[in-house]
């Protein structure tokens, strides 16, 4: 079952990771991320009672954050990479079996993973030094972190085994995450409605209860909390712990059950239409099928990348559903007026929607046309690159249009939170800073997307939000003024040049497309 | 397909010209010294074995890359300072497919007529002469993703025609293709030059181009071997002049006696027949000679013809060197 070949894989695997800069420079970076926090706590000792805690607590939330992130990327395209460079064939004629090629492609990633945890230890046990948190604590988190990235390469592995694409995967893993994170706690939310109006039996209704509790108690973040509590006595090895290496270990098992099937008609790799199948075809048949516009690039974006008409409204049913959830939910727990709540809860939910969304169509924005080999087709248009890239990004506005219309319908509805809102954004230090850095982190994504296969996305906001992390812990006692006017310059700057590097990076790319 | 507005070239002056071209990447000279020009209204092909420098040369006529070194025009222009001039009025088809498959025919063409900037009204005739020019009528709602290679090619092929230019640059255009769709392919590109198009051909395979192309170069190892009419380079010798001579029944010892005579350079056999090459150095001894020669040493002599070497032959003897 497991032969030469497995291990080749893997040998493989870490050897190229080994000889690549990036492995090292992300390594270095996280060392030098904890190195930075327990500079920050020893300089302001005096000011906190529990600094080993403090320390403690902020790596264990940074890993749980780079954890998720690399669940998104890393583990969920471990499969879909192979079928999409259609080399799954080449594997299995070299006699590996489908368990071989599993975990040939799983555990090299989960060692990388491993490794990443490990590089840290040294400085966490630093912070039991500096007080406030016990060995037993350590062991507990790292175990946990541990267990949960083998849950993440599990169900990566499942769910890239399952899906042809690699894009497909990471939504898929985006959905399960949030639904595991966020589901017990609308399950509760309902169940006390419910139970408050009648509608469900007292058995039923108990067995949600139990069901939301146990998806609570499995899941890292409660975990988390539970081992950084001051009275934490222990076990090391939580619940938690043993559902996320049996959820993982289960998770690799379907993955190889349903391989072969998965895997037997290897389909060359091609763009998806999306949902543009789903009417163009009759409509076109018919007689309406509707024609190109003029701006040609931001058509092909919008249809192609964004999904078109069909995926806005999709978006805007979904986005009025769930917002309209959410201000039942919110209005409920808070005493202010019903009107105010709502318009709120769907301002800060469109808000939260956008930053989630502007990221990733941005990621894929030229990703794309590297990955098909159309970019040199349109650099041969007659026009400069800057304008193929502005179409580009004009073709992508019109997916933003949902979550704008609700914005609005907020804003009419709470127009005190709007106004709440813009004096903390523009008339403030720290909102000026946070958007910059969100529009550098923007840049520095395209950038990346242009010189990484994938990953793009989660190491944009992860090359960012270290240096906000670095920047913010080492210059806490400057004025405000300094403190948010240097990562304000540096963003001005860095997004007055980036723009510079990503044209000459797509011209390069063209010549050598 | 009508012909270009944009002040087509007078048949016969030079459409594409380089001068003294060279390139590089990184430390490798992909192009050394590349000089050649291509007249307005032929079909030009542009041979050279693999990792030549035909898609180097091809990439910097089209603007993909910039020269380092010399002066690329095209229609007069410079392009580097004219890039957009001159892409308006050029077509490229790589020689990889890099299609948005995801698309039907029509859908395609649609997206690269408007982006060449071709109004609607003006968008709906063109992809209909295209696709009819093309054979592709029958298949314009089909998605591109489930054509074949040759009908892929096409869709390629017409996608270079949207914007009616008057060059076409097709790198390998062929490579991949059944015979069938190669000999499709064949007349297309004629009814082109029958339009008035300049079209630059490239490939590695001389004698696919041979009945096609009106002149050719020849690039190997970055430079060029040979410029000029597909006929020059049948007659094109590297050394001495060459003839065919045909007995009248098969030599024994006197093709040795022959190459003796003095001032003739070498006697070979012709593969698969009785004939011999025959090289002289024309400072000793003219074809008179070596006819009187042949016949005085009792060869009877049935023909004798200035000898045409073979298309392949030819391109071994320029690129091996």
């Amino acid at each position: 079952m497991i032969g030469r070949g497995t291990f080749a894989l893997v040998e493989r695997s870490l050897r190229v990771e080994t000889r690549m800069a990036r492995t090292h420079l992300v390594r270095l970076i996280f060392a030098l991320l904890i190195l930075v926090l327990l500079v920050h706590v020893q300089l302001d000792i005096d000011s906190y009672s529990t600094p080993g805690s403090d320390v403690f607590q902020r790596i264990c939330w940074l890993n749980f954050f780079l954890l998720n992130l690399a669940g998104l990327s890393f583990f969920a395209t471990v499969i879909t990479e192979e079928k999409e460079e259609m080399t799954l064939g080449l594997l299995r004629m070299a006699g590996i079996s489908s368990a071989g090629v599993l975990l040939g492609k799983v555990s090299p990633r989960l060692i990388g993973a491993a490794l990443l945890l490990s590089v840290q230890m040294p400085f966490t046990l630093l912070s039991i030094t500096l007080g406030g948190v016990t060995q037993e604590q350590v062991i507990a988190a790292y175990a946990g972190l541990l267990s949960y990235a083998v849950l993440l390469a599990g169900l990566g592995a499942l769910l890239s085994t399952v899906c042809s694409r690699s894009n497909v995967a990471s939504s898929l893993m985006t959905g399960l995450l949030t639904a595991f994170y966020i589901g017990p706690v609308m399950l509760q939310s309902l169940t006390n409605m419910a139970q408050r109006r009648g509608w469900l039996s007292a058995e039923f209704r108990a067995g949600l209860g139990r069901f939301a509790d146990a998806s609570e108690a499995a899941s890292l973040w409660t975990a988390l909390e539970r081992i950084n509590s001051t009275s934490f006595r222990g076990p090391l090895i939580g619940f938690q712990t043993v559902f996320s290496t049996s959820a993982g270990l289960i998770c690799l098992l379907i993955a190889w059950a349903l391989f072969d099937v998965c895997t037997r008609n290897e389909k060359p790799a091609a763009p998806p239409r999306g949902l543009m199948a789903l009417f163009s075809k009759r409509l076109a048949s018919l007689g309406l099928g509707a024609r190109v516009w003029d701006n040609a690039l931001a058509w092909k974006d919008f249809n192609f990348m964004t999904g078109g008409l069909t995926a806005m409204l999709i978006k805007l049913l979904a986005y009025s559903v769930l917002m309209g959830g959410a201000s039942v939910a919110v209005s409920r727990q808070v005493r202010t007026e019903f009107r105010d709540t709502t318009g709120a809860t769907i301002m800060f939910s469109t808000l939260t929607a956008l930053a989630v969304e502007v990221p990733m169509y941005l990621s894929r924005l030229f990703r794309e046309e590297l990955r098909w080999q159309t970019w040199p087709g349109l650099v041969l248009l007659p026009h400069s690159v800057g304008w193929v890239a502005k179409n580009k990004l004009l073709g992508t506005l019109p997916a933003f249009a949902p979550s704008a219309v609700l914005f609005l319908i907020g804003a009419i509805l709470a127009p005190g939170f709007l106004t709440d809102f813009l004096e903390k954004t523009f008339l403030t230090g720290l909102g000026w800073c946070v958007l910059t850095q969100f529009v550098l982190m923007q840049m520095v994504i395209v950038l990346l997307s242009l010189s990484i296969k994938w990953g793009a996305l989660p190491m944009g906001i992860a090359v960012v939000v270290t240096g906000n992390l670095i920047w913010f812990a080492v210059s806490f006692r400057l004025s405000p003024a300094v403190m948010y006017g240097v990562p304000i310059a540096v963003a001005v700057v860095a997004c007055s040049l980036l723009p510079l590097i990503i044209g000459r990076r797509l011209e390069q790319l063209a010549e050598h497309g | 397909m009508s012909q270009s507005s944009s002040h087509p070239p007078a048949a016969g002056a030079p459409v594409v010209e380089l001068r003294n071209v060279a390139h590089w990447f990184k430390r490798f000279q992909a192009l050394i010294d590349v000089s050649f020009s291509v007249p307005a209204c032929s079909l030009h092909g542009f041979v050279g074995p693999n990792g030549a420098g035909k898609t180097t040369a091809l990439k910097l006529i089209c603007t993909l890359l910039r020269p380092q070194q010399g002066e690329i025009r095209v229609f007069g222009l410079d392009v580097v300072r004219q890039y957009r001039d001159v892409r308006r009025r050029l077509g490229f088809m790589p020689d990889h497919f890099s299609m948005y498959r995801q698309m039907t025919v029509y859908e395609y063409l649609d997206f690269f007529a408007a982006a060449y900037g071709l109004p609607l009204a003006q968008r709906t005739k063109v992809l209909n002469d295209v696709l009819e020019l093309t054979d592709m009528s029958g298949r314009r709602e089909d998605l591109i993703n489930g054509l074949s290679r040759g009908m892929q090619q096409r869709v390629g092929l017409a996608r270079v025609l949207v914007n009616d230019p008057d060059l076409l640059l097709l790198d390998e255009p062929a490579s991949g293709l059944d015979p069938r769709a190669r000999i499709e392919l064949m007349e297309i590109l004629r009814a082109l030059r029958g339009m008035g198009k300049t079209i630059i051909i490239s490939s590695h395979i001389l004698s696919e181009l041979a009945e096609l192309c009106d002149s050719v170069t020849i690039i190997d190892r970055g430079s060029v071997k040979y410029c000029g009419s597909m006929a020059g380079l049948l007659d094109h010798q590297a050394d001495w002049p060459t003839w065919r001579l045909t007995p009248d029944q098969p030599l024994n010892g006197q093709a040795d006696r022959l190459a003796k005579v003095t001032g003739i350079v070498m006697v070979e056999p012709v593969e698969g027949s009785i004939d011999v090459r025959v090289s002289f150095d024309p400072a000793q001894i003219d074809t008179n000679g070596v006819l009187r020669a042949a016949m005085e040493l009792g060869i009877t002599v049935a023909g004798f013809s200035k000898a045409q070497r073979h298309l392949n032959q030819a391109f071994m003897d320029l690129t091996e060197k």
